[in-house]
């Protein structure tokens, strides 16, 4: 049985669909067979980040209608083996998407693979409630900023009562934080919250920290998840936080400003 | 013309109709009809005038040799106590046939729900004092069940107790926590607590280990917390607190 990790948030722009991406492509990278599903349906996002937006033919949408077989709308990854993305339909609305349907193309899914990330729309209208439904474990991606945390609250305690190991009385679905867009730099000013400050609020085990980092926007524009990218923090974190899923103990990075060298000190606005 | 006045029934003369009336009912724990004229005779002395036309039930309940209680006799010395007998209440056949040919009603026993009785039933021959069987405690009010919370309340949640309320987890800025009781709140309360919403007057208060509510309310009462003033609100504020209500005021004081 494939592992169903739904990424979300509550609040729109906060890098659902960016660690999706990066996530999916990092499982993939260790050798499980992932796929990630865009659930975004009208705002088709994740096969730009993925770069395959010119392979899409079929959708989610069409299989759950029954126009498409599953393995016609699945796109193999371009950069990674192991790894199919599953996209959202830009032409329908959300309420083509049902329980049922969706039920369906999960259990066809998890004879061929490990892991199942699904991306979420942001809001927690029916999109969002659908994505989450089936899930297993969720990412919570938080920006440190009291609305985006304010609202991932709002999903956790969705994610209580109306997933569907809430309904059945299971488990309670696995819930990760993960800290996105931090700038230590900014914290240190007081401008953004503390990790510190974020995990007390939502009182859930902290997966990683993404820094605010230019190679995203990069990255996204390309159309190349940015966990392929050695070279950049925002890239290093992707894969700590993979890691971390899969059980590794890592310390946290990027959490602290970098410290400057006797020169930058003297002419760190010029430099 | 012809159909309306076929149409048309009697006035009707009387309806039946069910009512529930709380009466007086002596319970006896002897049969001897001595003992209780002794009891109805000192009790008339105390208030002579209590118990005019008071409707009675005799309850056989508790009795279990209740061949040697009288039903006329019994009705006589109600009626000179002022008390009007309308019926009596289990005993055995011997019991419902005398209760008829006295013209009173025979109503079924009830079942033995009240515990502090059971002593007598244990042993029907020992006097037991009247006075010593506790009124408050058969009258006592089934508590109300308190609710206990363990996982965090999050924002857009609302928790109801009817009674108290307990949290042993963080409730967050945008929750709801609401109960006829007092709360508690083992953890940070950062959305709103509203204790002892059923009443207008009740001594529901509300604990938290750390204080940084939104919004208190006791009774209807509420305050907006977290102003920036020197009031012990913002003084307490990510304290241990307890929140009361005192002369119609709400207040808050250090746990």
């Amino acid at each position: 049985m494939a592992r169903i990790v739904v990424v979300t948030s509550g609040k729109g722009g906060v890098g659902k669909t960016t660690t999706s991406a990066s996530f999916a492509t990092g499982l993939a990278m260790q050798g499980h067979r992932t796929v990630v599903i865009d659930f975004d349906v009208g705002l088709r996002n994740l096969d730009l980040i993925m770069g395959c937006e010119r392979r899409v033919v079929y959708d989610l949408i069409n299989v759950i209608n029954g126009e498409a077989a599953l393995h016609q709308a699945l796109i193999k990854d371009k950069h990674t083996d192991n790894l199919c993305v599953l996209p959202a339909s830009q032409t329908r609305d959300k309420n083509a998407l049902t329980r049922e349907g969706i039920e369906k193309v999960f259990a066809e899914l998890s004879e061929d693979f490990e892991y199942i990330v699904c991306d979420s729309p942001a809001g927690i209208e029916h999109g969002a409630l659908m994505a989450l439904y089936f899930a297993d474990e969720a990412i919570i991606t938080t920006n440190p900023e009291v609305s985006s945390v304010r609202d991932s609250d709002r999903i956790l305690g969705i994610l209580q009562s109306k997933s569907r190991r809430a309904e059945l009385n299971l488990e309670p679905v696995k819930e990760h934080l993960l800290l996105t867009r931090y700038n230590p730099s900014r914290v240190d000013n007081g401008d953004m919250l503390t990790v510190e400050d974020v995990t007390d609020i939502l009182a859930i085990p902290l997966l990683a920290v993404i820094p605010e980092s230019p190679s995203v926007l990069k990255a996204s524009n390309h159309g190349v998840p940015v966990i392929h990218q050695d070279d950049s923090d925002a890239g290093q974190a992707y894969r700590d936080m993979v890691a971390r899923f899969l059980g590794a103990e890592l310390p946290h990075r990027f959490t602290e400003p970098p410290r400057k060298g006797f020169l930058q000190k003297m002419f760190g606005s010029r430099a | 013309m012809t159909q309306t006045q076929s149409n048309r029934q009697p006035a009707a003369a009387f309806q039946l109709k069910g009512s529930i009336y709380t009466l007086t009912t002596l319970e006896l724990h002897s049969p001897s009809v001595d003992d209780l004229a002794e009891q109805l005779a000192s009790m008339a002395d105390k208030a002579p005038s209590f118990f005019q036309q008071t409707p009675v039930i005799i309850a056989l309940d508790q009795l279990r040799n209740d061949r040697a209680f009288n039903v006329s006799r019994a009705k006589h010395l109600l009626h000179e106590a002022g008390m009007v007998l309308v019926a009596i209440r289990g005993g055995s056949q011997h019991q419902k046939k005398e209760a008829g040919i006295a013209n009173i009603a025979w109503l079924p026993a009830q079942k033995a729900e009240k515990q502090s009785n059971v002593v007598m039933l244990a042993d029907p021959d020992k006097n037991v004092d009247i006075e010593s069987i506790d009124p408050q405690e058969s009258s006592f009010p089934k508590p109300v069940a308190t609710k206990i919370i363990t996982t965090p309340v999050r924002s857009g949640q609302q928790v109801f107790s009817e009674g108290d309320l307990i949290v042993m987890a963080p409730v967050s800025a945008g929750a709801e926590l609401l109960a006829g009781g007092s709360i508690h709140i083992y953890g940070p309360l950062r959305g709103r607590a509203l204790a002892g919403i059923n009443s207008t007057d009740s001594d529901a208060r509300i604990y938290a280990t750390r204080f940084e509510a939104e919004l208190v309310s006791i009774c209807g009462q509420y305050k907006l917390t977290c102003q920036p003033d020197h009031s012990p609100w913002s003084e307490l504020w990510g304290q241990s607190a307890c929140v009361m209500r005192e002369t119609g005021h709400l207040r808050i004081r250090a746990l």
